[in-house]
């Protein structure tokens, strides 16, 4: 029996929230592999699918030829989704490389894990904070609405940008956590993500032979990698746009790349990403002088926009959920590396590894910390001792 | 009591009690008797057990808690049988002869995201014991399908509606065809199917080379049935004809435990919710592929 989609306000983890999304975007080859805390997303699908002649779902044999069914099925022509974590994720790194430089417009959840060793189900950001060179855009979600709407904008964006697009959310603390969420009807996701069209010199298509990704001359291999990355530079503005549409189609503000809440005009800041961005905003109901800003889209990195906003700011702390082995944490080192003028102090926590808590408290701490340093940008990042 | 079998209630120190498996997990009960047989088999071998992720990254114990009496190397999921060929090679580099390298791999490891590996250290003929701790699906990630998820068996991957088209693989005829020296299969289901069970353990033990044993064992939560038929339900198993319990050693097949009268497999079938779903022209069907690998089993014990 075919199941019906829940519609309107519900309540329901992110996990969930995803499988919806999927099923709203008309989705035509899922593969799925288990891993926890993703697992429930592709188990939610595979009953949702039950019934369904137009969607094929495939149990691979790991992660490695789940990210190449979806490669091979999108570049035939047709909508993918997938969705891991953690081991999974890097078990699939090369596939990673490969979809972005082949220009492959997926759409992949990532339920954000901690990396073996030791063994750990619980959050952090480390493994796909560690594919961000891998070419792919990077959205870092903060609610399970915004997983639903971000794989929505998703679609637009990777079908546009012939891109890949990897929307991270946090494990547990998103995934298996139950929220109200609004889901949008069949008929406006059908107006707001149109049919996919991939061009036709991209498409494999039978009757038009051809061999997709032979060997090239040197001066070719670069230009290949180059048009990656300007395809990248150029995915901001189209981010921007998704956002904006999204917000008047569904009357549902979308963040693009940034979410800025508190004063405009401090002199302290903190950035942070995913579910610690989210803590942090609580900071600015007993303190005027804070900007808290959270990045939504990681890559591409949203640099001449972060410049902007903190262009002003003396006290900068930047708040990382992975490490920095042997450097800063991964957002440390990429906001740190901004040329900020004005900034007297800055500092690159490091905290939440594998489920660790940071809560309002920490990011006191870290503030204080920041504030009384007299270090501007800093050589190691600060990790958060226990307790604080 | 026969003197053996008090001997291995005093095996409890291999696999400690409190360990955290679930009440009536099978596999918890089958590695007791695999360590406990290696033990019994050769005391002065020290056992190194190599254990890809699986419920066994749990049942090890949470830091700084340790539910095993030998050491443990836990591994990513698709690597133990290549990290069992590293720590073999360097046990014989250092000239340490008395130990034992033994993979503990779930059914999701072996038949699926590491099998390549098995594959490849078995065509090293790598002088380890490659043990598959078959419970029929992920069941460390909650009852997901995998290769030797027997057909028509609800997972929640392949939920009802959807259930598991395709045959279980056989491994341990895939395994034979490596041409290594020893493959059995076990299950333990009764007093007589302990001895054949350790009777193959300590078989494994004096072969050298690539040993692979296949042992199937219950999951309550994931088989869906009562804790306490974990071992009734392997009975059933062996004596459907569902699991044969047969060996090859050095290419010679035989069937070791043969039941007298083979009961219907709808028999150890309607034991669990993850085949309640099933049609009597199922039922049938699968029968029919049951039969049809005895026969073939036993084709091959004969020629
Ligand atoms: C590359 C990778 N993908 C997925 C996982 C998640 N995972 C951990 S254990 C497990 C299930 C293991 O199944 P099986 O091998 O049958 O052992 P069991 O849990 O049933 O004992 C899965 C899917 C992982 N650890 N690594
Ligand atoms: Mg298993």
């Amino acid at each position: 029996m075919i199941q019906t989609l829940p519609r309107g306000r519900v309540v329901m983890t992110a996990n969930e929230a995803a499988a919806c999304a999927v099923m709203l975007a008309r989705v035509q080859a899922i593969g799925c592999y288990p891993i926890t805390p993703q697992t429930l997303i592709v188990e939610r699908l595979a009953d949702l699918v039950v019934g369904r002649d137009d969607i094929e779902y495939a149990n691979l044999e790991s992660e490695h030829s789940m990210f190449g069914y979806v490669i091979a099925a999108a570049r035939a022509g047709v909508r993918t989704f997938t969705a891991t974590s953690s081991q999974g994720l890097l078990y699939a790194h090369e596939q990673l490389h490969r979809a972005s430089r082949e220009r492959v417009p997926l759409v992949v959840v990532n339920v954000n894990r901690a990396v073996f060793a030791p063994w750990s189900i619980e959050p952090d950001l480390s493994d796909s904070m560690s594919q961000r060179d891998t070419g792919w855009i990077q959205l870092y979600c903060s609610s399970a609405q915004e997983v639903l709407d971000s794989i929505l904008c998703a679609y637009r964006i990777a079908e546009t940008a012939m891109l890949p697009v990897l929307v991270c959310a946090e494990g547990f603390l998103l995934s298996h956590t139950s929220e109200v969420l609004e889901i949008p009807d069949q008929d406006a996701v059908d107006a707001f993500i149109p049919a996919l069209h991939p061009p036709q010199e991209w498409l494999l298509d039978p009757s038009n032979p051809r061999v997709f990704s032979a060997l090239p001359e040197p001066k070719d291999y670069f230009a290949f990698q180059r048009d990656v990355a300007e395809a990248l530079d150029d995915a901001r503005g189209l981010i921007e746009t998704v956002a904006s549409e999204f917000t008047t189609h569904f009357q549902r503000e979308k963040v693009a790349a940034l979410e800025l809440v508190g004063n405009p005009e401090a002199d302290t800041a903190l950035v942070a990403i995913g579910t610690i961005g989210d803590s942090a905003q609580e900071l600015v109901a007993d303190d005027d002088n804070l900007l808290v800003v959270r990045v939504h889209t990681y890559r591409p990195f949203p640099a001449a926009e972060l410049a902007s906003v903190l262009a002003g700011v003396s006290y900068l702390s930047v708040v990382d959920r992975a490490p920095g082995f042997g450097s800063l944490g991964p957002l440390g080192n990429d906001v740190l590396s901004l040329d900020l003028k004005r900034v007297k102090a800055a500092a690159n926590f490091i905290g939440g590894l594998g489920g660790a808590d940071v809560t309002p408290a920490t990011l006191r701490w870290a503030l204080q910390h920041t504030r009384s340093s007299t270090q501007s940008g800093g050589v190691a990042p600060v990790y958060v001792p226990e307790g604080v | 009591m026969p003197a053996w079998l008090d001997e291995i209630v005093s095996e409890d120190t291999l696999l400690l009690p409190g360990h955290t498996a679930c009440a009536g997990c099978g596999p918890a009960i089958n590695i007791r008797h695999v360590l406990g047989g290696l033990t019994a088999a050769a005391p002065e071998s020290k056992i190194v057990l190599v254990v890809p992720a699986s419920c066994w990254t749990i049942i090890a114990g949470v830091f700084p808690v340790n539910a095993f009496g030998v050491s443990v190397h836990l591994t990513p999921f698709a690597s133990a049988a290549a990290e069992a060929s590293g720590i073999k090679a360097a046990m014989r580099l250092r000239g340490i002869e008395d130990s034992t390298v033994v993979v503990w791999g779930g059914d999701g490891s072996t038949a699926d995201i590491g099998f390549s590996g098995v594959s490849a250290a078995a065509e090293r003929n790598e002088d380890i014991i490659y043990v598959l701790n078959d419970n029929e699906a992920y069941m460390n990630t909650g009852v997901q399908k995998s290769g030797a998820t027997p057909e028509g068996a609800w997972t929640t991957t392949t939920p009802a509606g959807a259930t598991r088209t395709g045959q279980k693989k056989d491994l341990a005829r895939i395994m034979a065809a490596h041409g290594i020296p020893y493959v059995a299969t076990l299950a333990l289901g009764s007093v007589p199917m302990l001895r054949d069970f350790r009777a193959k353990v300590t078989r494994a033990a004096e072969v050298e080379g690539f040993r692979f044993l296949h042992i199937l064992g219950g999951c309550p939560p994931g088989w869906r049935y009562p804790t306490a038929q974990t071992t009734e339900l392997a009975r059933l198993a062996v004596e459907s004809h569902y699991f044969p319990l047969c060996e090859c050693d050095h290419g010679e097949w035989r069937i070791t435990v043969r039941p007298k009268h083979p009961l219907p497999v709808g028999d150890f079938l309607e034991t669990q919710g993850r085949f309640s779903h099933l049609a009597p022209g199922e039922i049938d069907s699968i029968q029919t592929h049951v039969d049809e690998r005895w026969d073939a089993l036993a084709g091959l014990e004969t020629s």
